[in-house]
């Protein structure tokens, strides 16, 4: 926890945040994915250089509850939003391929 | 290089804090899903690439970022008994949240008499509840300020008054933690029109 630390760490903040905003403005002819995957990257980034240089994380002394606790959180948030994204992406696709769906519901039907 | 061990009377409490934060993350992981499921629902009416500003949300995330940092310039006062410093970083942090605030208050003002209100389509609804949500803990930690300068001022830097400090210091971090997953996933992927 000193003033290098703090100065650093809003630095590195300013600079990742910029370069996102500075990349979407300019990268107009890369596909959106590969964007995407920049700007994910980015702010992975930014979040690792906050959660150390703000808020001191790993740097406690041991045991790292902190980190622990935080750890556990991070693997619920990826259920989650994960999870979330997998199923609502699974009920979707059932809409977009209709004839599957009636090739099933036939195959299900019983026949007398 | 100082670590918090140096205040251990408190340590429990933050640690309780730190432990209701994640849960606050769970929360606004949902709000993400919720988002990333139906931000292509806008019911006909323009999507996010037509509806935010770069410029606008680049100075909010300088507001907020800043505040960030005014915040830890106050905890490293408190950390070395300056009182008054810590009055007047707490004033600064709450001048630029305050600042957050009205910008995002303007933002939702002018799109809801555009008639892009959080009832106007899915993509809005969990727009509005997502960046509100974010938004609104952003407002209860200005007035959260504003106990805590009372606190400081008529208390000065006693341990509970420490204590309180630090746990405002890791609320008040965690939302600009959060504020960088709004920028990324709702604005910048909006521009992109991801």
């Amino acid at each position: 926890m000193t003033l290098t630390r703090y100065m650093l760490g809003f630095i590195l903040s300013i600079v990742l945040t910029l370069t996102a905003a500075g990349f979407v403005a300019t990268a107009t002819t890369l596909s959106s994915n590969v964007v995407a995957i920049v700007l994910v990257a980015l702010a992975l980034a930014q979040f690792g250089v906050q959660l150390i240089y703000f808020l001191h994380v790993g740097h406690e002394k041991k045991p790292h509850y902190h980190l622990t606790v935080l750890t556990f959180a991070l693997i619920v948030v990826c259920i989650v939003v994960g999870g979330t994204l997998w199923i609502m992406d699974n009920v979707n696709r059932g809409h977009e391929m209709p004839d599957i769906i009636e090739m099933e519901a036939s195959a299900l039907t019983p026949r007398y | 290089m100082n670590s918090h061990a140096e205040m251990p009377e408190h340590s429990k409490v933050t640690f309780g804090f730190w432990v209701y934060l994640m849960s606050d993350c769970v929360l606004f992981a949902g709000l993400f899903a919720t988002y990333a499921v139906l931000h292509t629902a806008t019911f006909g009416s323009p999507g996010a690439r037509e509806l935010f500003s770069l410029p606008f949300v680049l100075i909010e995330s300088m507001l907020l970022l800043t505040s960030s940092f005014t915040c830890g310039l106050m905890l490293l006062a408190a950390h070395h008994h300056k009182k008054h410093f810590v009055a007047g970083w707490l004033i600064v942090t709450l001048l630029l949240g305050l600042s957050f605030v009205a910008m995002e208050l303007r933002e939702f003002a002018q799109l809801i008499s555009l008639g892009h209100g959080p009832s106007t389509s899915a993509f809005l609804s969990s727009f509005f509840t997502l960046v509100g949500t974010h938004g609104l803990h952003v407002a209860l930690g200005s007035l959260w300020i504003l106990v805590l300068i009372a606190h400081v001022i008529v208390r000065g830097l006693v341990p509970g008054t420490l204590r309180k400090l630090a746990c405002f210091g890791l609320f008040w971090h965690f939302l600009d933690l959060i504020w960088i997953f709004i920028f990324t996933f709702v604005y910048l992927f909006g521009f992109i029109a991801l």
